[in-house]
């Protein structure tokens, strides 16, 4: 939540990085003005998008914070292409016929691209990680906003500006009028000569120049020889790095800087050797009458069936069933004529036992113990190693699903858990849906593609490419996280 | 690998089309011959693309000062995507298209 502030920090940010874009020397023809329009509509769409959500309830998860900083970077992509087109539409036309001619040149492109975005958040929308799929609830409606808003608020705000700029008003200071010097209405006629002049020399603005320049360097051979080497070089790199994928969790690293549960982790982890200590599950046990002899045994059989897996390599020191028993036959034979639960009071009763197994136990009213639990620790267990974790936690999985007490209930009446069973679910879901997102969305790209794009050839083109940027983006993703 | 690169890595796969498909598109509907087109393309778009990828990084510049350590991974993700994204569609894509796209049928039939 501390992060919020930041927003508003963004949007000056980028209101002046657009309006610098959008400036020139010239006080009239200058648009920094619509620069901030342009960052103005994308503030209204975060805000229309996330209070569309919020009014449905959908969680505000700790990774929300992050979308309106990620959104205010795409949601500027198009305002910065329709403000290019614009600008090399024939200024000697209406204002609504150049309106018309812009979303005509580049409309599609616009729209492909929100298209292909929205697929993408649509995608991680069918994630099994509640996180995840919450957020791209939010970013859903959101960047569909950004594209209606772009469609319409930013072109209206563009036919403003043009009116201000056929009212020689200036930028920023739209009270002053700029001194006429070239007398009244012929003014559209010059602006319209410049145009020309511009388009024979065949760059009407720096930018453009630049790039031209660029492009003209880029298409000699050597310079194609050395970027195709290049690339194929990253590909392999990222083939790699994919290859190698790594997978690590680290709670510290989700909380904020001066959360005082870093401190307290980073000293469990130091004063700490045993690395499964840190969150060893509970065995639980809960809808059986536990005073029953032959539930017993098979919470006996549970907990030796857990010991039996990998993790595990020493049965639990503290087992209050065990202990239980071993009370009842020291006490001898005046407790074992009570009845179950007198039994379970004087056990409780008992200074050791009742300080080890109060927590361990849970009674209603009448005394009977409705859920107990046995803590598991998973000794042989690696936290370093998210594989160890997954097959620590499969093991277990499959050990509870197989157990007797559990035949035929589909809400397990034996189980353990632990909080660190959650990112392990994690880890296992993951990569999985991680390969099916990519695999969906270069054939739904391709497909987009190939809808829009009348020609063979563009499918052919997009689909290596998309295969290509797919694999390099491990080295984008997993460098910082090798560093 | 963690939820937060997860999280980047499926916005990546809407968003590093995008750099593609502009390009392409682009390219698409400009006449001419291979070379006419690219250098055409690059001129008109080149520019506006460029300052898009600009614009997102600096919208993600503040995760990097972020209080969670996490969030400033987001940073370094998108400095890594936009890179790609604006490498592949500025540089790779001319470069091939230049050599092996297909000619404007209309050109060369007259």
């Amino acid at each position: 939540m501390k992060d919020i502030p930041l927003v508003p920090i963004v949007f000056v940010l980028m209101a002046l990085f657009t309006s610098l874009v959008f400036w020139k020397k010239d006080k009239v023809r200058s648009r920094s003005l619509l620069g901030f329009s342009a960052v103005f509509s994308v503030m209204l769409s975060i805000m229309s998008g996330f209070g569309l959500m919020i009014l449905t309830g959908v969680p505000f998860t700790s990774l929300t914070p992050l979308l309106p900083f990620v959104l205010f970077g795409i949601g500027l992509d198009d305002a910065f292409i329709m403000a290019g087109a614009y600008d090399r539409s024939d200024p000697g036309k209406l204002v609504v016929d150049r309106i018309y001619d812009t979303i005509d040149d580049i409309g599609i492109s616009i729209t492909l691209s929100a298209i292909t975005t929205t697929l993408a958040f649509g995608l991680g929308g069918t994630s099994s990680v509640p996180t995840i799929y919450w957020l791209c609830l939010y970013a859903f409606p959101t960047i569909s906003f950004v594209y209606i808003y772009q469609l319409t608020f930013f072109v209206a705000c563009i036919v403003l500006d043009e009116q201000r700029i056929r009212e020689k008003r200036r930028d920023c200071c739209t009270w002053i009028t700029a001194k006429d010097t070239n007398g009244g209405d012929s003014d559209i006629e010059v602006v319209r000569e410049d145009w020309e002049e511009d388009l024979s020399k065949n760059a009407s603005s720096m930018s453009e120049q630049c790039m031209l320049q660029y492009a003209n360097f880029l298409l000699r051979p050597w310079v194609k020889v050395v970027v195709v080497v290049l690339f194929a070089g990253l590909f392999v790199a990222g083939a790699l790095s994919a290859s190698r994928l790594s997978q690590e969790f680290d709670p510290i690293k989700l909380l904020p800087d001066d959360s005082y549960m870093t401190s307290y982790l980073e000293a469990l982890s130091v004063y700490t050797e045993l690395a499964g200590i840190r969150n060893p599950p509970y065995a639980y046990f809960r809808f059986v009458d536990q005073s029953n002899e032959t539930v017993q045994e098979l919470m006996e059989s549970y907990v030796n069936d857990m010991v039996s897996i990998k993790s595990i390599n020493y049965p639990p020191e503290f087992f209050w069933l065990r202990d239980f028993k071993a009370f009842l036959n020291e006490s001898g034979n005046a407790l074992a004529q009570l009845e179950f639960n007198s039994q379970v009071d004087a056990f409780l009763s008992d200074s050791v036992y009742g300080e080890l197994y109060r927590g361990d136990i849970v009674r209603d009213d009448s005394g009977t113990i409705t859920t107990s639990r046995c803590l598991v620790p998973m000794d042989n267990l690696n936290l370093k190693d998210v594989k160890d974790q997954v097959d620590a936690l499969e093991d277990q999985r499959a050990v509870t699903k197989m157990h007797p007490a559990n035949q035929g209930l589909d809400d397990w009446a034996f189980f353990s858990y632990t909080d660190m069973y959650d990112p392990c679910e994690f880890y296992t879901r993951v990569v999985g849906e991680l390969l099916w997102t990519a695999v969906i969305g270069v054939a739904a790209v391709t497909g987009i593609v190939a809808l829009f794009i009348p020609h063979w050839s563009a499918a052919l083109v997009v689909l290596p490419l998309i295969c290509i940027l797919y694999v390099d983006r491990w080295v984008s993703c997993n460098g910082p996280a090798l560093m | 690998m963690n939820p937060v690169t997860y999280v980047s890595m499926v916005m990546s796969s809407g968003l590093l089309v995008d750099y593609i498909v502009h390009i392409l598109l682009r390219y698409y509907e400009t006449p001419g011959n291979r070379k006419k087109r690219t250098i055409e393309v690059l001129r008109t778009i080149g520019a506006s693309m460029l300052m898009g990828g600009l614009s997102t990084l600096l919208g993600t510049l503040p995760l990097a000062l972020c209080t969670s350590e996490l969030f400033s991974t987001v940073f370094f993700a998108f400095l890594g995507m936009v890179t790609l994204g604006c490498g592949h569609g500025l540089i790779l894509l001319p470069v091939i298209l230049s050599t092996i796209g297909p000619e404007d049928q209309a050109t060369r039939e007259t």
